[in-house]
């Protein structure tokens, strides 16, 4: 009786283990793990963005932790467990339109109103996404993932998973690190490139101070801009139309409770499930190949050309305009839509340069208007490869 | 105010009426049979002419009050029963009618047959029995042969060797676009033009509209300005392209001198001692860190 006993409980205590996630565990979780605690350390050490760098990296973690597939439910990839749940904001795409609806409604626009010329530069980042595109073949992609890739090059977080989840949704997970992990290293891609194309004299240009912008254009913004690019792509509908609806909730002076909403609880929200769902698809199994090491290789490139891009086409644009016109090319790194980063990185190098000169309100008129540039170019992709 | 919640109202039902037409004007007569021989069976085990109805739409279609019919001078032949939830219709998705007079075996048995080796006729129509909403009129077929749109929703019919009840006509295993893209496109470079193109066209509207927005806005405000305090149009709207900084100046200066008065004694240069509101004789941090004397 007791034999028996101490062998149940024996058997007991090994079937136990099976379900340990020491028991299950591969290579590849440590090497993932190893990513997460990364992440988490370029969050708090460096403070590399920490708002999206600790929920991915924690979801990283969550989603490396080994478990014995019986079918409990635990998985984010079991259909009806819980993160599998919270994870259909990211596979169905809309958690990027709600983050985009909070960026809508704290973004600014009057700079880019004050001198729209500045949205131009916005579109010529946009080169990234599609030189990327190109490497994306070349490197054997399907156009459809290629398209996806390429999105990195336009900095945008959400975008990068909204579209992925259309064109390649085997490769969102990648994607969205990539696009995460260099838009936090955007202090160390950006200023160097920004150095090697420009003169001192051109870092030293001055450019006018902005008018002042009164309410009324501010509201039209919204409306027109919607109007305008939907119109245009209106397959950029669910993020250029929640962008603008947010704007208009802060920009209408009547909704301030809900921009404050859309801008406060309702985005960080959002961010939290968005980061650590995504951080969670990263399960090694599907994580570590080939394909993920390419798209980390694609995704600096794309960086680099859009980078490149902006600060290029700023020079060019410089030869038609008039003395007193002139834009600093240390803007031009702004065009990615990495807001605010990028256009802090351009007040940073351009105050290295001439310590009075302010290029950050300036600069944050590509930004925005990259923000823009970056959700067109998406809805192109989608319209073109959906 | 009346007037007022009488127009919302109107706009409101028009609304309404608009998004049902809408709704129903998706459906399409997809596929027909008329001589079923070993075709499908309904789930009474009998083999009868049946007729696909598909909806084309993005959204969900409720098809129960509409009539179909296969006499064009009927249109209220048969109303589509709307006691059965089935009549719901999802996106992209299809129904089978029974064109088999057994009207006892459900809402999806119509009170009329398809003859089999002749011309059929089959219209749909919405729930006034008034507007047509597709129509479709089959050849004579052959055995288990159908007559339907080649490509779901599609408007060029034809006979189908291989009929697909319930089924989408055609199934593709590869997305179309991407196969033109990797074929007439594989280095990206018209991709990059057109797709460039675009985002270039976009902004530059929002650049064109958004520089005659600001120059009406400068104008209007020089207006105003000038309207205030008399003079000229052109200096009024110097005055009124100003930038920001130097306005945030300005009126930093005029609260200064306005509202924060300051008066002569912030011009003495004082040395005075700073009392400290705590000494260690009264402070919790020198109580909690002493260490207990031994004796």
């Amino acid at each position: 009786m007791s034999g028996d006993f101490f062998t149940f409980l024996s058997e007991n205590i090994q079937e136990f283990f099976t379900y340990t996630g020491f028991a299950n565990f591969e290579i590849g979780n440590l090497i993932m793990i190893l990513c997460g605690v990364f992440f988490i350390y370029l969050a708090i050490a460096k403070e590399f963005e920490p708002m999206l760098l600790i929920p991915i990296g924690f979801g990283i973690l969550i989603g490396n932790i080994p478990f014995k597939d019986a079918g409990l439910q635990v998985g984010i990839y079991e259909e009806g467990s819980v993160l599998n749940i919270l994870y259909q904001g990211v596979v169905q795409g809309w958690y990027p339109p709600l983050i985009f609806l909070g960026i809508g409604a704290m973004t600014d626009f009057s700079a880019l109103i004050s001198n729209p010329k500045l949205m131009l530069i916005g579109a010529a980042a946009q080169f990234g996404i599609f030189g990327a595109y190109a490497i994306a073949l070349m490197m054997g992609f399907e156009p459809n993932q290629a398209g996806a890739i390429g999105i990195i090059g336009g900095a945008d977080g959400p975008t990068a998973i909204f579209l992925s989840s259309k064109l390649a949704p085997n490769l969102m997970g990648a994607i969205a690190i990539s696009a995460y992990s260099y838009m936090a290293l955007v202090p160390v891609i950006q200023p160097p490139i920004m150095r090697l194309l420009t003169t001192k004299k051109e870092r030293l240009i001055r450019m006018r101070p902005p008018r002042v912008v009164s309410q009324t254009e501010k509201i039209i913004f919204p409306i027109a801009g919607l109007l305008l690019t939907c119109f245009l792509v209106p397959s950029g509908l669910p993020l250029l139309g929640m962008l603008f609806f947010g704007n208009l909730l802060k920009e209408s002076g009547v909704t301030r409770r809900l921009a404050e909403t859309a801008r406060g609880p309702l985005i960080d929200v959002i961010t939290i499930l968005l980061g650590v769902t995504v951080g969670a698809s990263t399960q090694a199994s599907q994580f570590l190949t080939m394909n993920s090491v390419k798209i980390f290789a694609l995704g600096a490139l794309s960086f680099i050309i859009a980078t490149a891009a902006g600060v290029l086409f700023v020079k060019f644009f410089n030869l038609f305009l008039k003395k007193g016109n002139k834009i600093n090319p240390l803007i031009g790194n702004a065009g990615v839509s990495a807001v605010p980063d990028s256009a802090r990185i351009s007040q940073i190098v351009g105050l290295e340069y001439d310590p009075t000169n302010y290029l950050l309100m300036h600069a944050m008129g590509p930004n925005v208007a990259g923000v823009i540039g970056s959700a067109v170019a998406a809805g192109i992709l989608l319209g073109f490869l959906a | 105010m009346i007037k007022h919640s009488i127009g919302i109202l109107l706009l409101a039902l028009i609304s309404v009426f608009t998004v049902s037409a809408q709704s129903t004007s998706a459906l399409r007569i997809n596929e027909v049979l008329t001589n079923n021989v070993s075709n499908y069976v309904d789930p009474f085990g009998n083999r009868g002419a049946w007729i696909e109805i598909y909806n084309s739409s993005a959204g969900t279609v409720q098809m129960a009050g509409c009539y179909i019919t296969n006499d064009k001078n009927n249109p209220k032949k048969y109303m589509i029963s709307k006691g059965d939830l089935k009549t719901k219709i999802g996106p992209r998705q299809r129904v089978l009618l029974w064109a088999d007079n057994l009207t006892h075996h459900g809402a999806f048995h119509t009170n009329f047959i398809l003859e089999p080796n002749k011309e059929n006729y089959v219209g749909l129509f919405d729930a006034s029995g008034k507007n047509l909403i597709d129509e479709v009129i089959v050849p004579p077929l052959g055995p288990d042969q159908s007559y339907g749109a080649p490509v779901d929703g599609s408007r060029e019919l034809k006979v189908l060797p291989h009929p697909t009840p319930e089924a989408a006509n055609y199934v593709e295993n590869s997305n179309p676009k991407v196969d033109k893209f990797a074929e007439k496109d594989p280095d990206g470079v018209a991709m990059s033009l057109t797709a460039m193109s675009v985002v270039f066209l976009a902004l530059i509207l929002l650049y064109l509209v958004f520089k005659q927005i600001g120059r009406t806005a400068v104008w209007m405000s020089a207006k105003r300005a000038m309207k205030a305090k008399g003079g000229d149009l052109k200096s009024a709207k110097a005055e009124a392209d100003i930038p920001g900084d130097v306005l945030a100046v300005i009126s930093l200066a005029l609260y200064e001198y306005m509202e924060a008065e300051h008066d002569y004694e912030e011009t003495i240069l004082t040395m005075k001692h700073v009392t400290r509101r705590y000494s260690p004789w009264n402070s919790k941090i020198y109580g909690l860190r002493e260490l207990p004397i031994r004796k």
